[in-house]
């Protein structure tokens, strides 16, 4: 594999990342609620709270890791052109809808109890 | 218990559905406090498209023959993130949390005290309802089911066969039937009346004449039909009676039907203690009169085609008349 | 990469360097056109079939249309009409809408991207052969009542064997399944196609639009569609040995078919929208003369898109009793989904403003798009409130809404899409008069049909009712809709005879370019894609060099003919496009055709269980493979100069290779199908624990282990296999050897396992369990049955001689596939020993 290959399949995955990032936070608080309300009912709410804190503090931390290789491919790379710096520019953009729908995940854990 | 509603939505109904409008099975004619909740959302939710929907409008018009300075404005990429990013994600901000606090909202209804509580058995293709009084017999009928107002009822929803949906519009959203499951409704209809629902989740054959009626009475005469309910219907006193009832017993009904205090006992199809008090027959497909109970009898495939029942054309017409004549008058003695 | 002053190659060309790439790359004459596999031509095909589908559920539609004009009508009988609905929904889903947009990509694509063809036509050949016998048998059911009468959704267990006891359901389970695989392999052909077939210098950001999005469109395909596979899988599996995935009383669930089903269906919605957004990307900027506003921004919205209809799938459960909470993080999700289709709108609208439209009939339907489009989506957002779907799921409001997304949001920019590049294949243009009648007519006609639909749901009339009663009072709205859905149709009628009018489908010398258009389809083309090949430097390259349709067919720009003899076309980097080597493509052949034909009859004939004629048709469809697959990865040749000095090698192993891609996207096909059974196994643990063994009963762990150490054992064996390919000094022995150990290690495994499972009792009816573990030996044993072929299939050519150090791709391909294998086995092990361990 050539160099421009592996940066190409880094810039690939830096815009995989922010939509992949989102889906698996959506299907682990999911799956959570689907698990933890199998089991006894006293739990389930503190339990529910634990995991979504957990799975989105996570999910934030990935986020801002895809961020800061996006700045530092910027940094090394200030002036390459064509692909490479088009898919940094659209990783940008799919960080910042990923935060908005994951804001959109955990707001309604607010509003509504765990396994009603 | 009604809510005061805004009149604005009243007018915008009739400005709508102005006309065309039908209140036999309607979404937008609420009787419950559930679907009260739910008809608020809607008329919410048809003026935010209404209004989403002119703005793509008028922009589309303004960008293809707007004055200059407004088309130079639209043509920015900027213009794209703040009508296509911005603006979408605020309003679907609200959106959502209005969607999440109504569901909260109808988790937190009453449904705690002494509640009612009903079985429904979805089954191709009629519905099987069942009350579990705290004393006496289980009380079985179909395609009916009597509630009381005012207070919350739960419906214990379950599937014989396929998946049904149990869906009565005036009365609160649809749930799903599902074999192996048992999911419920929560409701507290406001006002007594008749309202009509049907199977919403497509069961194959007749699924599009799986209907019902839901009869809700005032608390004091929902007790009264109860207490009647449970009585066994007394033995025939006419001879044409007595005829219909050896032909019920030999034709071998009672394979498939129940009628308590006779040998029928067969739990295949609906039970027949109180036929003669029901509303219809082959679920809501004819209202309940001898000739139509007649005709299900020996022509029931072309009534509700695909059923379970075989058409009984061996009968004699004056066999045939004394049976129906037994089944109306299986109710219960005033 | 070429200045304005200096070209790849010199003029005069030689007098015979046109000629001869012209007689490559002819068109078989008369019937021997079904051996052809030029992209063209099987595009044209595909788009006529996939048209034709389209006309027929139309026609189904319309009887629904009249049946329910009246009350209690009596116009169809309750089966017919169950059937038809069926019929229409499976059709317009599984037989237009997905294939008609991978035709248009097989049409479009190449000449788009300037590449000669795509990088597998007989794969594109086969898919669409398949997909075309398939569909017409399947549609054929209809006509002898033995049509599937289940929706389109295929719920069990209305479709168990139980309640559906007839072949229609298998019809439509075998039927879609091998539809699906037609759709995948189109897929794969697509992916590399666009990652590695676009002109030298093409770089990602100045694609046109459309190849984006049948990149995604692709992509899509790859992860939603094993769903969807897996689950025909177990429902036939149901059906024909009664393993009881779906039936509760023996632990299973039916609710587990519909996240499987909506885990493909939510996405399917989107898989259709977006190759028709892409044809408004580029209908619009050529429209209004001006380039498209916000390309990254639609390139983000594709990709948001692509991910977003993922985690929508419970939205089509909301009225099955799951908790409130789950539901509300997928109305979240049908919130955020809803971004990228205002991020386009608004992009599109904002394109118009900055040019000046063109009142064209193109631009009429991409306006009435805009429109329909957006009332779609406006009530996709209502039915994403939970409350109110509670009330509109299941009714004609549903149905309304997703008529006007899908018809709405892909079939008025398909009529754009087919007036727009009708000159690009065509000697004439179609009639601009006639198609905005049609516009008007279809515009005008749908809305009467659909947007009462509204209305009837709201009154409380369910979807898929064969009739209704006067005193439900539906019948002025139902007979309005009927109304519509006629002048629809009429809109329809005349669009076929502008068809039959102006229609002249040419490999050269088309009407061209009357719209001023900017992409390379637009260069004069011929079958084989354009004369000579130029170096992109701008997203509208028509715009940019004026004169470049001149260079190109004077032969000035890169391979300028046929250099090998053969059919070829320049292979790029995925991302900059910069060229890597020439692919030498295969010419007309029988095997696509026949192996295509007899695939559907072995399905066919499956489904009405003479399965002995269906292994000899199934036999014969492998021979006809294995013959096709013996002539290609050619021998290398000494690299070729395609001009400007540049030297391409012939021939690529490794990462280079076009067929390393396509087997790694086809891996993907494997693993995601994989990861949906995994998901299977753990949902059905979570609804009936109780069915899942006690320790006790559990095979003995020695089992699981030694097939473990088998598979491993395997792995290691095929890389030393690789070592000792055969070569100039070394003969075919060693490797022989070493490669069918390493295949025999596989088998080993596997039965291994079943016997464990065998011998501790289990048996794939007893319970959902059961039938989970045999699943996943299922699973396997189609993976190794394939790596056995294709270790037979690699020791053969290295007897012939087709296999060696450096001409090695089927090898290459072989190891990718077995270590995929063995790796699968072990996740099957560890979930079905490990788990109950674990669980229990």
């Amino acid at each position: 594999m050539s160099d421009t290959f592996k940066l190409s399949l880094g810039n690939l995955l830096q815009v995989l990342a922010p939509p992949l990032i989102w889906f698996l936070h959506l299907t682990t608080v999911y799956a959570a609620e689907a698990l933890i309300c199998i089991g006894p009912a006293g739990a389930a709410a503190t339990m529910m709270a634990w995991t979504i804190a957990l799975a989105t503090v996570a999910a934030l931390t990935a986020l801002l890791l895809t961020a800061w290789t996006l700045h530092r491919d910027n940094a090394r790379h200030p002036q390459s052109l064509g692909s490479s710096r088009f898919l940094r520019g659209v990783s940008h953009l799919l960080i910042l809808l990923s935060l908005l729908g994951i804001a959109w995940t955990i707001l309604p854990t607010v509003f509504l109890p765990t396994c009603a | 218990m009604i809510p005061a509603r805004p009149c604005w939505y009243l007018f915008g109904a009739s400005m709508l559905l102005g006309g065309c409008t039908s209140d036999v099975q309607s979404v937008m004619n609420p009787s419950s406090l559930q679907a009260v909740q739910i008809v608020e959302v809607a008329w919410f939710l048809f003026g935010f498209g209404t209004f989403v929907l002119v703005l793509v409008i008028v922009t589309l018009l303004l960008a293809i023959r707007g004055p200059l300075r407004i088309r130079q404005a639209l043509a920015r990429e900027s213009t794209v993130i703040w009508l296509g990013i911005a603006f979408p994600a605020v309003t679907l901000t609200v959106l959502l949390v209005y969607g999440v606090w109504v569901m909260r909202s109808n988790l937190n209804l009453p449904h705690g005290g002494s509640p009612v509580s009903i079985e429904v058995v979805g089954e191709q293709w009629w519905w099987r309802v069942l009350y579990h009084a705290p004393a006496g017999p289980q009380i079985a009928s179909a395609n009916e089911i009597r509630i009381p107002v005012g207070s919350p009822v739960t419906l214990n929803l379950k599937a014989a066969d396929v998946i049904h949906s149990f869906w009565v519009p005036s009365i609160g959203g649809k749930v799903d039937m599902i074999p192996g499951r048992t999911t419920q409704l929560q409701l507290t209809v406001d006002r007594p009346g008749v309202y009509r629902g049907q199977c919403a989740e497509y069961c194959g054959g007749a699924h599009a004449l799986m209907a019902m009626d839901v009869i809700a009475m005032s608390s004091s005469d929902y007790a009264a039909w109860l207490e009647r309910a449970a009585t066994v219907p007394a033995t025939p006193e006419t001879d044409i009676g007595l005829h219909g009832r050896s032909i019920f017993l030999a034709a071998g009904c009672g394979a498939c039907h129940t009628v308590r205090g006779t040998a029928a006992a067969g739990s295949l199809g609906p039970d027949l203690t109180h036929i003669g008090a029901r509303r219809s027959v082959g679920i809501k497909t004819l209202p309940l009169t001898r000739e139509n109970l007649m005709r299900f009898i020996v022509d029931g495939q072309h009534v509700k085609p695909g059923n379970l029942m075989p058409e009984f054309r061996v009968l004699q017409p004056q066999q045939l008349e004394a049976l129906a004549s037994y089944l109306l008058s299986l109710k219960a003695a005033d | 990469m070429v200045d304005a002053v200096s070209y790849p190659n010199t003029l005069p060309r030689p007098s015979e360097e046109l000629a001869q790439l012209e007689a490559i790359w002819a068109t078989p004459g008369g019937w021997r056109i079904v051996t052809d596999v030029n992209n063209t031509v099987i595009g044209l095909f595909y788009t006529a079939t996939a048209v034709l589908f389209f006309l027929l559920a139309g026609i189904l539609a319309l009887l629904m249309r009249l049946q329910l004009a009246v009350p209690s009508n009596t116009f169809l009988s309750q089966e017919a009409y169950n059937q038809i609905f069926t019929m229409h929904g499976t059709v317009m889903m599984f037989l237009f809408a997905v294939p008609v947009v991978e035709a248009m990509g097989i049409l479009l694509l190449p000449q788009m991207l300037g590449a000669r063809d795509l990088p597998f036509p007989r794969l594109g050949a086969y898919a669409f052969w398949a997909y075309l016998v398939g569909g017409l048998i399947f549609f054929g059911t209809l006509f002898f009542d033995l049509a599937p009468s289940g929706g389109w959704f295929m719920y069990p267990p209305l479709s168990s064997s139980q309640f559906s006891p007839g072949p229609g359901a298998d019809f439509w389970l075998l039927g879609i399944g091998f539809i699906e695989i037609s759709a995948i392999a189109g897929a794969i052909e697509i992916i590399v196609g666009v990652l590695r077939t676009r002109a030298p210098g093409m770089t990602l950001d100045q694609m046109p639009m459309f190849a984006w999005t049948m990149l995604i469109f692709a992509g899509m395909i790859v992860f939603a569609f094993p769903a969807v596979i897996l689950a025909t899988l177990l429902l036939e599996l149901e059906r024909a040995f009664n393993w009881p995935f779906f039936i509760a009383a023996r632990g299973g669930d039916a609710l587990l078919w519909q996240h499987l089903f909506w885990f493909f269906g939510h996405p399917e919605v989107y898989i259709i929208f977006l190759p028709a957004a892409g044809m408004v990307s580029m209908i619009v900027p050529t429209m209004c003369a001006t380039p498209l506003v916000g390309y990254r921004l639609i390139v983000v919205a594709l990709i948001a898109t692509g991910f977003f209809s993922f985690g929508l799938w419970v939205h089509h459960m909301f009225t099955t009793g799951i908790p409130a909470l789950s539901l509300s993080f997928f109305s979240a999700a049908s919130m955020a989904v809803a971004l990228p289709s205002g991020i386009q709108v608004f992009a599109w609208i904002a394109t118009i403003a900055s040019g000046r439209l063109r009142w064209t009939t193109p631009s009429l339907f991409v306006l009435g798009f805009l429109v329909i489009f957006s009332l779609g989506g406006l009530t996709g957002v209502m039915v994403a409130m939970v409350p109110f779907d509670w009330q509109a799921h299941d009714t004609y409001f549903v149905v309304a809404h997703f008529h006007y997304v899908l018809v709405g949001g892909m079939v008025f920019p398909l009529f754009a899409a087919f007036y727009y590049w009708a000159p690009a294949f065509s000697r004439l243009a179609l009639s601009e008069q006639l198609g905005k009648w049609i516009f008007l007519l279809m515009f005008a006609g749908f809305n009467v049909a659909f947007f009462p639909m509204h209305l009837t749901g709201l009154m409380g009339m369910p979807r898929r009712v064969y009739t209704y009663p006067a005193v439900m009072q539906w019948d002025v709205l139902n007979m309005i809709s009927t109304i519509g859905a006629f002048l629809l149709a009429a809109g329809i009628a005349i669009f076929l005879v502008d068809v039959v009018r102006s229609l002249r489908p040419a490999m050269s010398k088309t009407a061209g370019n009357v719209w001023g258009a900017a992409t390379l389809e637009w260069l004069p083309n011929n079958v084989y894609g354009l004369r000579s090949i130029p170096a992109v430097t701008s997203a509208y390259p028509l715009w940019h060099h004026p004169q470049l349709a001149k260079e190109i067919e004077d032969g000035r720009h890169f391979l300028p003919g046929s250099i090998t003899g053969l059919r070829e076309t320049i292979v790029t980097s995925p991302f900059d496009a910069t060229p890597q080597y020439l692919l030498r493509l295969p010419g007309p052949g029988w095997t696509p055709f026949l192996a295509a034909v007899l695939t559907a009859a072995f399905f066919m004939l499956l489904t009405v269980k003479a399965v002995v004629l269906a292994l000899i048709c199934g036999l014969l469809g492998i021979a006809m493979t294995v013959v096709w697959m013996w002539g290609s990865d050619l021998k290398p040749l000494p690299p070729v100069d395609i001009g400007a000095n540049l030297k391409l090698p012939t021939y690529a192993t490794g990462s280079l290779s076009h067929a390393w891609w396509a087997m790694i996207v086809l891996l993907l096909v494997a693993g995601s199908l994989y990861l949906s059974y995994v998901f299977s196994y753990l949902y059905l643990w979570t609804v009936s624990p109780q069915v899942w063994p006690r320790l006790s009963a559990l095979a003995p762990i020695a089992y699981p282990i030694v097939s473990a150490l088998l598979l491993v054992l395997g792995s290691a064996i095929l890389e030393i296999a690789r070592r000792v390919l055969p070569g100039r000094s070394r003969s075919s022995g060693a490797f022989v050897g070493l490669a069918g150990l390493a295949a025999a290690a596989l088998t080993g495994a596997l039965v291994i396992d079943v016997l464990a499972q065998w011998r501790a009792g289990l048996r794939p009816e007893s319970d959902a369990h059961g039938a989970m573990v045999y699943m996943a030996a299922f699973l396997q044993g189609q993976l190794t049955i394939a790596v056995l072929a294709m270790t037979g299939f690699a020791i053969a050519r290295s007897f012939a001689g087709r296999l060696d150090r450096k001409r090695r791709v089927a090898f290459d391909n072989l190891g990718l596939l077995y270590h995929y294998t063995v790796g699968q086995g072990l996740l099957g092990l560890l979930l079905v020993h490990g788990f109950p361990r674990l669980a229990g």
